[in-house]
């Protein structure tokens, strides 16, 4: 029993990550990679005995230290014959052991050799077929007038509110994996008009591993990951919340892209090399992305939006005349050397549009006009010295503009770790496919520094927590001026016996922000202050319930008179009987927030693979019901039904997404079949 | 007077949660007790004897704000049923609501309860009466010895008994901890959250003392008030007595006896 647990432990963790992350930078992506790969884990575990630094890799949640700590254990004493040795390595606490258990094994070390006839045919092949519509009308779909279409084209989506997703995957020991999948969003069309291919996005990738001096080979979709992000870091990444108390993410190489997020992927091809010590990898791309001059998806046609879109729709005849009217070509490459001790690694990337940009912006994008050609490259290293781990990059853009990070970690016991990150980002840096640590979304423009820690007070408790204090030297949207700010965080986590964890939260956040003033021609800042509480309670109190209840509140004070304030307070539970081949699991939310500013996140149960953390704002109550069945160990499917009623409005959404009514409620069903 | 927090005229809809918790400044989500089918139900399988209540309170000694309950209760069936009433205003305008509430114990240290209610708004002077049925769910669940979390949900469905807007019955959400110190000291917290008023922090503390005494007090965020009281118990009988008080609002006393059998 307590192992069927575990795997939750690090699906909790993840939850918290990626609701954190949400939170954050408030995108909304597919995180599906993330819960497919932890699936993969559980069902090929990695054997903490290999001597190959690639395998003890895939537990993608450890960092560099880690695994360095692991292979110096098995290159100083052998062979590990129990997982609790892990406590003699550094930055091995019981939490993260507790972790990490669902996902090794331990067996005397071999090193495997692929048998390719072996590989395309043992390995495991599933089917997705996921629906979802909204069920209230919304204004796009609402019968239209020819007259009014014809004046006004973008007042009606094309196409229909289903949206569909089809994911065919073969995966062998995470050795071999291909994989195909074609997605249709709400309001496109399907084999019909704009659509005549039918669905809107395609994607597909072939990706193989350790396959003698290849380490890693892959075609079709892909990410690329290097050094800390500076450079080229196509994936997620999840900035402060994937650091608290230790250190940012390891950098994984190159990966295979099977999320249908339209944006944030590589599309082409890339190979490693594994030279002794050292590791070569190049990688190639060439993407359709959507940019261009034009009226949205609003009624209005006043509203023009210039540059990139990332949204991936492709639902009125606007947002079809943009798709994929610019085209970026990537070269890239990284060398990287890995010793005992450190680790240092050089990459460089060269992004070519096919247009040129033509901006007309703000002051606030002065030093961020796109350009058409971009050559960036930048150099990393780690160093791991006893209690020390230290790391950093730099990195260089066409112009000479630098960008800068740097962080240390140090552990002095093993129920305390330190962790100082700073980082110093030029207001003119600019990459395509930067993706590091910092405040702001994108990676420039920026200085600030991090300090955080992650403390066994006792065998049940657990702090954490950071301070950050950053600087903006140049305009931002809506801060007419350089600016700062800070935020601070705090958590306590309380193992209460063997069924029930909890903890408390405190964010706090200041920023500063223009404030308009009558009097006043020019906009002034001020600093806006945010402050958020929570407390949040997992309990399985009988072998087949299990529980959650959070209670949350947001205190905005937007200038030196308002104070708003957002509340949040759940109820989850599920229910899995150990006879029937279902589950159950529902939740009931009531909310209550003066505007949308204190909006409060909260991951939701989903299907399988379908993550969301959906804001919860404005005053009403949500309902979700989410039901599972296993007609056999190949084959399950599930059902959800989610439903929002407000009480303080009787318009959701603006814009073409407006439902004219008090209720928002969201159907879906999921089938996988796995053979 | 007029500017009277909205909540405080609605209260009637969470029915009553006895002299005991108002003196801890809680609803008790988090305790059980004879009050328990309106302040969450699961806290009625932790009682062990068929018990008869009564308990009056009066807010801001204004005669038309009175709140009034009657609650028996029976263990039977491996359960416990009770069956409650409270009325809340006078002749010319009251909220009523009946609770049939029924918990069990489900495992060693959980406890669910689920209760039917009717809400009933009777007008005076030929306005009549309007009622709806509604329902509430709650548990108990002990996270360790010594901490016990309280959860419940009433009126999910959010019912309305006429067409009037002012007819709607809120939701009320609710979520409390209580940690035991010892066996004769122990404190509680909740936040409360009806889907008309702001949420709002409740925490109060109870110690016993000289075998038969309970002395209580508490605070609460919205409305900003506290309360205290004490309590005296013999054999078969519970006596309770205690008082809130609201800054600007005034006093509300309220009194309070269980008989068990």
């Amino acid at each position: 029993m307590l192992m069927a647990q575990q795997p939750d432990t690090l699906m909790k963790n993840l939850e918290y990550q990626i609701e954190w992350y949400v939170e954050n930078t408030e995108n909304e992506l597919d995180y599906s990679e993330l819960t497919e790969e932890l699936e993969q884990l559980s069902k090929n575990r990695v054997n903490l005995n290999s001597r190959e630094r690639d395998e003890l890799k895939r537990l993608f949640f450890l960092n560099e230290a880690q695994i360095q700590g692991i292979l110096a254990y098995t290159a100083n004493y052998g062979d590990f014959v129990s997982i609790y040795e892990l406590k003699a390595i550094p930055n091995f606490d019981s939490t993260l052991i507790r972790k990490i258990i669902p996902f090794v094994t331990i067996s005397p070390y071999e090193k495997q050799h692929l048998k390719m006839s072996e590989a395309l045919k043992q390995g495991e092949h599933s089917i997705l077929l996921r629906y979802q519509r909204i069920l209230e009308k919304q204004e796009g779909y609402l019968p239209a007038d020819d007259s009014l279409l014809e004046v006004k084209p973008n007042a009606r989506y094309l196409g229909s509110p289903d949206k569909i997703l089809v994911k065919y995957g073969y995966n062998y020991k995470s050795q071999i994996r291909w994989g195909l999948l074609a997605e249709k969003d709400a309001g496109e069309e399907f084999f019909s008009g704009t659509q005549k291919q039918g669905f809107d996005f395609y994607s597909a990738y072939i990706y193989g591993r350790d396959l003698g001096k290849v380490h890693r080979f892959v075609l079709g979709d892909y990410h690329a990951t290097f050094g800390q992000g500076l450079v080229m870091w196509s994936g997620l990444s999840f900035g402060k919340a994937g650091i608290t108390g230790g250190m940012p993410h390891t950098a994984r190489g190159l990966t295979p892209s099977s999320s249908s997020n339209e944006i944030y992927y590589l599309r082409g091809g890339g190979m490693t090399i594994g030279l002794g010590n050292f590791e070569i990898s190049t990688f190639a791309s060439h993407i359709a992305l959507d940019a261009g001059i034009a009226a949205l998806d609003t009624l209005q046609t006043n509203e023009i939006i210039e540059g990139l879109r990332n949204t991936g729709l492709h639902r009125t005849p606007s947002e079809v005349a943009l798709s994929k009217n610019i085209h970026l070509t990537t070269l890239a490459g990284n060398i990287n050397y890995t010793g005992d001790i450190f680790r240092a690694g050089f990459t460089i990337a060269s992004e070519n549009f096919d247009k040129a940009f033509d901006y007309r912006t703000g002051l606030y994008n002065l030093f961020q006009q796109p350009r058409k050609s971009q050559l960036t490259m930048g150099a990393d290293a780690s160093v791991y010295l006893r209690d020390f781990v230290l790391q950093g990059e730099i990195a260089r853009d066409i112009d000479g503009h630098l960008a800068g990070i740097f962080n240390v970690n140090f552990q002095p016991d093993p129920r305390l770790t330190l962790a100082l990150i700073y980082r110093n980002y030029d207001k003119a840096f600019q990459n395509y496919h930067s993706n590091a640590f910092s405040e702001n979304s994108g990676v420039y423009n920026e200085k600030g520094l991090y300090l955080g820690f992650k403390a066994s007070l006792a065998k049940q408790v657990e702090l954490s927590g950071y301070a950050d204090y950053f600087r903006f030297p140049w305009f931002k949207y809506r801060v007419d001026g350089p600016s700062k700010g800070r935020e601070y965080y705090l958590r306590m986590d309380f193992l209460l016996g063997k069924n029930a964890h909890a903890y408390l939260r405190y964010r706090f956040e200041q920023k500063e922000i223009n404030i308009s003033d009558e009097d006043r021609k020019l906009n002034f800042l001020f600093p806006k202050k945010f402050h958020n509480v929570r407390m949040h309670f997992d309990y399985q109190p009988l072998v087949e319930w299990k529980f959650a209840s959070r209670a949350e509140a947001s205190f905005n004070h937007p200038n030196a008179v308002d104070s708003r304030m957002g509340f949040l307070i759940y109820q989850d539970i599920t229910w899995k009987p150990t006879r029937l081949p279902i589950s159950i699991t529902g939740r009931y939310a009531l909310f209550d927030t003066d505007s949308y500013d204190e909006r409060l996140y909260a991951y939701e149960q989903d299907l399988l693979y379908s993550f969301s953390v959906p804001a919860y704002y404005y005053k009403g109550q949500k309902f979700i019901l989410v039901l599972k069945y296993s007609l056999n160990k190949s084959l399950n499917f599930w059902l959800r039904f989610a439903s929002s009623i407000y009480s303080d409005r009787d318009e959701i959404g603006t814009g073409l997404e407006m439902i004219h009514g008090n209720s928002r409620s969201e159907i879906k069903g999921q089938l996988i079949w796995k053979f | 007077m007029l500017n009277l927090p909205l909540g405080l005229f609605s209260q009637g809809w969470e029915g009553i949660n006895g002299p005991a918790a108002a003196s801890l400044s809680v609803s008790g989500v988090s305790l059980s007790g004879e009050w328990s089918g309106f302040s969450n139900p699961a806290g009625l399988a932790l009682i062990s004897k068929a018990y008869a209540g009564l308990a009056v309170e009066n807010r801001f000694q204004m005669k038309e704000l009175t709140l009034k309950g009657i609650s028996i209760g029976l263990p039977v069936l491996g359960g416990v049923f009770g069956l409650s009433g409270s009325h809340f205003g006078n002749s010319l305008y009251s909220e009523q609501r009946y609770n049939l509430a029924y918990s069990k114990k489900l495992g060693s240290s959980f406890y669910s309860g689920i209760s039917i209610d009717y809400c009933l708004l009777s007008q005076g002077k030929g306005y009549g009466n309007a009622g709806g049925l509604t329902f509430g769910v709650g548990l108990l669940a002990g996270l360790n010895e010594n901490l016990l979390l309280g959860a419940y949900l009433f009126n999910p469905i959010k019912i309305r008994l006429s067409e009037n807007i002012q007819s709607e019955i809120p939701v009320l959400m609710r979520l409390g901890l209580l940690y035991k110190f010892t066996s004769q000291l122990w404190g509680t917290v909740e936040i409360a959250k009806n889907s008309d008023s702001k949420a709002a922090v409740q925490m109060g503390v109870e110690y016993n003392a000289f075998q038969h005494f309970a002395f209580r007090a508490g605070v609460s965020s919205w409305p900003g008030s506290f309360a205290f009281g004490v309590g005296y118990y013999q054999r078969h009988l519970k006596f309770d007595i205690g008082a809130g008080f609201h800054p600007d609002l005034g006093l509300c006393p309220q009194i309070g006896c269980i008989y068990h059998f």
